[in-house]
């Protein structure tokens, strides 16, 4: 038995329930200045794990009860006693968490079946129960650690007096979001299902996408207080071993008091933490998950959050949507190039003005040049800083839309048109040319399929201003070149960031600047590191119907 | 993390603030010059003379005015014993910095180029990196001032007018545009000389049809001179020497395989006399040089694709003997225009024909032999020029109106 303060305690009293008052909170409120006979579990210590593991559940019911009012002293604990004879060993109690668990199936569905089960089994309740009465999801659990988990969880304990165990099974009963059209990755073709803060729901979402066996999914619980579930999907066989060892090893040296969202697994198990770039790819649709899953991809959801990463993530991936491949590949080719110029624009454009209006007017033709240079006669600001306070503003307005009611997010909007696009242009504060760029590059920004990216290259592109403001176009190539060596040291999970661009590589596996055709997907990437590199045996490309007639009249004249 | 932030500071904040450029200024604070001019002063200064945008007001649509100079162009003139000086007065006169980036065209008056040597003048723009390379050169007799004040209603600015004429008479191979770079080429080439356009301004025959008055009642704008690229200068070493007329000058840029896109030549009908139009839309050009007891003897040879553009008279295209007397025709007159051309070159010892270059290619050790006594040689040179004219169509009708009536006038 692990010495433990708890173990010492039942060794010297034997009495747990006079031992957790006595020993822990009241010893606990004496110092804390509380009177002697008080009770105040907010100056109690820390209760860990292993304090619950060794103590058992008892023989006796009431002093089980009162050991979970004494570790869980809460308003949402219920305690539903039930006396079945007049004897003292005819009771049984339901513990439950208020809000956690469905109340209204307890009292309708598995009340009355305990109930009857009592009145056809007199003689043995729990092993009746535990045989056929209860949900088969019903386990038997004998220590308080087991016991307080399967609560925490939305479980259901039931204590039978005399019996050393007790019976745990699930009513989860917590509100969860319905599942509906994902945000940030919406899609005019497709599945527009995403996932909600509930993980058997996201796992329901992966699996019926995914109906193989070969689907894997391991739990782990982290967050010393929230003890969140956090689940690991991968394709047996697919995915490479390394790569979940590794994702397994980072995710146990995790050891922070609460996950409450996935991001806090992400910051604490990417390669390189201080990069601007997301190295790990996150998405709110399954189907995304899914396809990830079928390159070899490992992914992670976590309870409470609706988001799911994907590893190992490179910048292709993170340019690439679900609707690429919902579009016929010559139309998506096109999308996908014209986002990336969207991205090179969103980056590039607002430094490239600053760096040719300040430092390179030669490169503007004459016209342009006279039309920018009319429009700034007036400004009292330098080129960079006048685009700095523009792109400043609307980033607070960005920021202030997000965090409006719905209701009055068109305010700001016509806030930010009036003011940025009418009264500061005729003040003379900014210039209708630099307006222009800035809404140019806000539209194209939002052409970005990741949020996480768009957020990296929002700071980046003030970067690339300054540096352009200092240096012209050459500050702005030494910026660009800053931000290429940076993406080429990344790593995500061993994996190259930034993979070979290069034509041998791009003609075998280049999904990038055009989406090829399904039927030239022959081999999966192999920066994903896939176990299994063949991703179709036969890749067939379209056949004319002549083709297939002919197939079938040689087949006829064969058969006849 | 601290050997990156280390990295980043020097790699980035040190040449930031360590090493300021001296060269961003904010493009509202330029005097953005469109054109430029020098000429030469009786005192022997040389005046610089530019045509500067103003961007507020052309913005504000005033390139329609009627006045002899749009608002939206200042026109600024300062003397100098030499460009620089004279470039750095009129610096402190000009409100903003004077920015040559964008001069298209360079105005050089005949008597400077005829005073001082091309050369002499082209090495301020050549050693300062504010003019572009692609800057072309065009020569005049007339005050640069004086043309920069000719009104040009369709264009924002007469320096924009100016830039306009060279750049769509070319495409039409009226007039050559050599830039900069061309130009300073063929003067460090040996066995080469320059040309360059001619501009001048003449009386606009429309505002004399039309009164002041009328003009006025009417809106209209109606200068009463207009600019016009009237030939081309050659030069012999780095001096001009003679004037080419503007059918010369076709000549002289098929001659050279410069001509692009459409040459329009006039000639009389073999049949009876009257115009025939002939649009020369592709050239074939070779120069051969031959030696003949140590001298030199070229054969210019031409092969032109035309269209018929225009046909008075009573020719029958669809006849082949006609049609080939057409062709002769052609031919015949191309080669006369070339025969001029070539003589007055030879005359003036201007080879802007390239004929001592070929001469080197060929046989480098007889160029060495010659070249310290080319000017004289020149003049003496025999000339063959052979020119095939190739009709390859007729236009839309392969008849002709004048001869078998339309259709519905039977």
């Amino acid at each position: 038995m692990p010495d433990t303060k708890l173990n010492r305690l039942l060794i010297e009293t034997d009495d747990v329930l006079n031992r957790l008052l006595t020993n822990m909170h009241k010893t606990a409120a004496k110092s804390a200045g509380w009177s002697e006979e008080g009770f105040d579990p907010a100056a109690g210590q820390l209760l860990g794990d292993e304090d619950l593991q060794a103590l058992p559940v008892a023989n006796d019911l009431e002093k089980n009860l009162a050991i979970c009012r004494a570790v869980m002293p809460s308003w949402d604990l219920i305690t539903h006693t039930m006396q079945f004879g007049s004897g003292p060993g005819n009771s049984a109690a339901l513990v439950y968490l208020a809000g956690m668990t469905d109340a209204k199936h307890l009292e309708k569905t598995i009340m009355p079946a305990i109930q009857r089960a009592w009145h056809d089994t007199h003689y043995d309740l729990f092993g009746s129960l535990k045989r056929a009465i209860l949900p088969t999801s019903s386990t038997e659990v004998t220590d308080f650690q087991a016991a307080l988990n399967w609560l925490l969880y939305g479980g259901v304990l039931l204590f039978v007096a005399g019996q050393g165990s007790a019976l745990a099974f699930y009513e989860r009963g917590w509100p969860t979001r319905a599942v509906e059209d994902s945000d940030s990755e919406r899609v005019v073709r497709g599945a527009h299902e995403s996932f909600v803060e509930d993980l058997l729901s996201n796992t329901a979402l992966v699996r019926h996408r995914l109906r193989s066996p070969n689907l894997i999914i391991e739990t782990i619980r982290l967050g010393r207080m929230t003890q969140t579930e956090v689940a690991l999907f991968y394709v047996r066989g697919l995915a490479s071993s390394g790569l979940v060892q590794e994702l397994r090893a980072r995710l146990q040296r995790i050891d922070i008091d609460g996950v409450l969202e996935i991001n806090y697994l992400s910051e604490n198990i990417q390669d390189s933490r201080f990069s601007l770039f997301p190295l790990i790819l996150d998405t709110e649709r399954p189907d995304r998950v899914v396809a990830g899953l079928l390159e070899g991809k490992v992914a992670v959801l976590a309870e409470g959050s609706a988001r799911a990463l994907l590893m190992p993530a490179d910048i292709i991936s993170l340019l690439q949507t679900a609707d690429d491949y919902y579009t016929a590949f010559p139309v998506a080719s096109v999308l996908r190039l014209l986002r990336i110029t969207s991205l090179l624009v969103s980056l590039f454009l607002p430094a490239l003005y600053i760096a040719v209006t300040s430092f390179h007017q030669e490169m503007l033709p004459t016209r342009l040049l006279t039309s920018v240079a009319a429009a700034r006669i007036g400004v009292p600001f330098p080129g960079l800083l006048e685009a700095v306070l523009t792109e400043l503003s609307l980033e607070v307005l960005r920021k202030a839309s997000l965090r409006m009611p719905n209701k009055l997010s068109s305010t700001i909007g016509i806030v930010g048109a009036v003011v940025l696009g009418q009264v500061a242009v005729q003040a003379g504060l900014v210039s209708p040319a630099m307006l222009i760029v800035v809404a140019v590059t806000a539209v194209a920004s939002f052409t970005n399929p990741s949020f996480a990216l768009g957020l990296s290259l929002r700071y980046l592109r003030f970067g690339l201003m300054l540096m352009a403001g200092s240096l012209g176009l050459y500050g702005l190539m030494l910026g660009s070149l800053l931000i290429l060596v940076h993406l080429n040291s990344l790593r995500s999970f061993g994996v190259p960031y930034l993979p070979p661009l290069e034509p041998s590589y791009l003609q075998t596996y280049g999904d990038f600047f055009i989406r090829r055709p399904l039927w030239r997907h022959s081999l999966r990437p192999p920066n994903q590191m896939p176990q299994n590199r063949v991703q179709q045996s036969h890749p067939i490309g379209p056949q004319s119907p002549q083709s297939d007639t002919e197939q079938g009249g040689e087949k006829d004249e064969t058969g006849s | 993390m601290r050997q990156a932030v280390k990295h980043l500071v020097l790699t980035v904040l040190i040449p930031m603030f360590i090493l300021p450029p001296g060269c961003t200024a904010e493009i509202q604070d330029l005097a953005i010059v469109r054109s430029m001019g020098l000429d030469l002063l009786p005192n022997g200064e040389i005046e610089i003379t530019v045509s500067i945008v103003n961007p507020g007001a052309e913005q504000s649509g005033s390139q329609f005015t009627v006045s002899p100079i749009s608002t939206s162009v200042a026109i600024m003139s300062q003397t100098g014993k030499n460009t620089v000086e004279a470039m750095r007065r009129l610096s402190f006169e000009s409100s903003g910095r004077l920015y040559f980036s964008h001069c298209e065209t360079l105005l050089l008056n005949r008597r400077l180029i005829a005073e001082r040597s091309l050369g002499e003048i082209l090495d301020l723009l050549e050693r300062n990196y504010d003019f572009r390379p692609t800057l072309i050169p065009i020569i005049t007799d007339d005050s640069i001032a004086r043309l920069f004040a000719v009104p040009s209603p369709l264009d924002p600015s007469p320096a924009d007018r100016i830039n306009r004429l060279i750049r769509e008479q070319h495409l039409y191979s009226q007039f050559p545009r050599k830039n900069l770079i061309a130009l300073i080429r063929s003067l460090q080439t040996p066995g080469q000389d320059p040309y360059l356009p001619e501009l001048c301004q003449e009386p606009n025959p429309s505002a004399a049809a039309i009164s002041d008055q009328e003009a006025a009642h009417g809106n209209l704008a109606i200068p009463n001179t207009k600019l016009r690229l009237c030939g081309t200068t050659i030069f012999s070493n780095d001096r001009p020497v003679a004037s080419l007329n503007p059918d010369q000058t076709k000549a002289l840029l098929m001659m050279l395989g410069e001509a692009q896109h459409s040459i329009i030549i006039q000639f009389p009908s073999p049949v009876d006399g009257a115009d025939v139009s002939l649009d020369i839309f592709r050239v074939h050009n070779a120069l051969d040089v031959e030696l003949f007891a140590g001298k030199p003897s070229y054969t210019i040879s031409m092969e032109l694709h035309a269209r018929l553009m225009e046909l008075h008279g009573r020719l029958d295209p669809t006849d082949p003997l006609q049609y080939a007397a057409l062709e002769e025709a052609g031919a015949n007159h191309v080669r006369e225009l070339a025969r001029q051309t070539v003589d007055i070159c030879l005359l003036h010892s201007s080879d802007v024909l390239s004929f001592g270059r070929s001469l080197e290619r060929k046989n480098p050790q007889q160029w060495q032999r010659l070249s310290s006594n080319w000017q004289t040689i020149l003049p003496t040179l025999p000339v063959k020029i052979a020119v095939r004219v190739h009709l390859v169509g007729t236009g839309f009708t392969t008849s002709n109106p004048n001869q078998i009536p339309y259709e519905f006038n039977r």
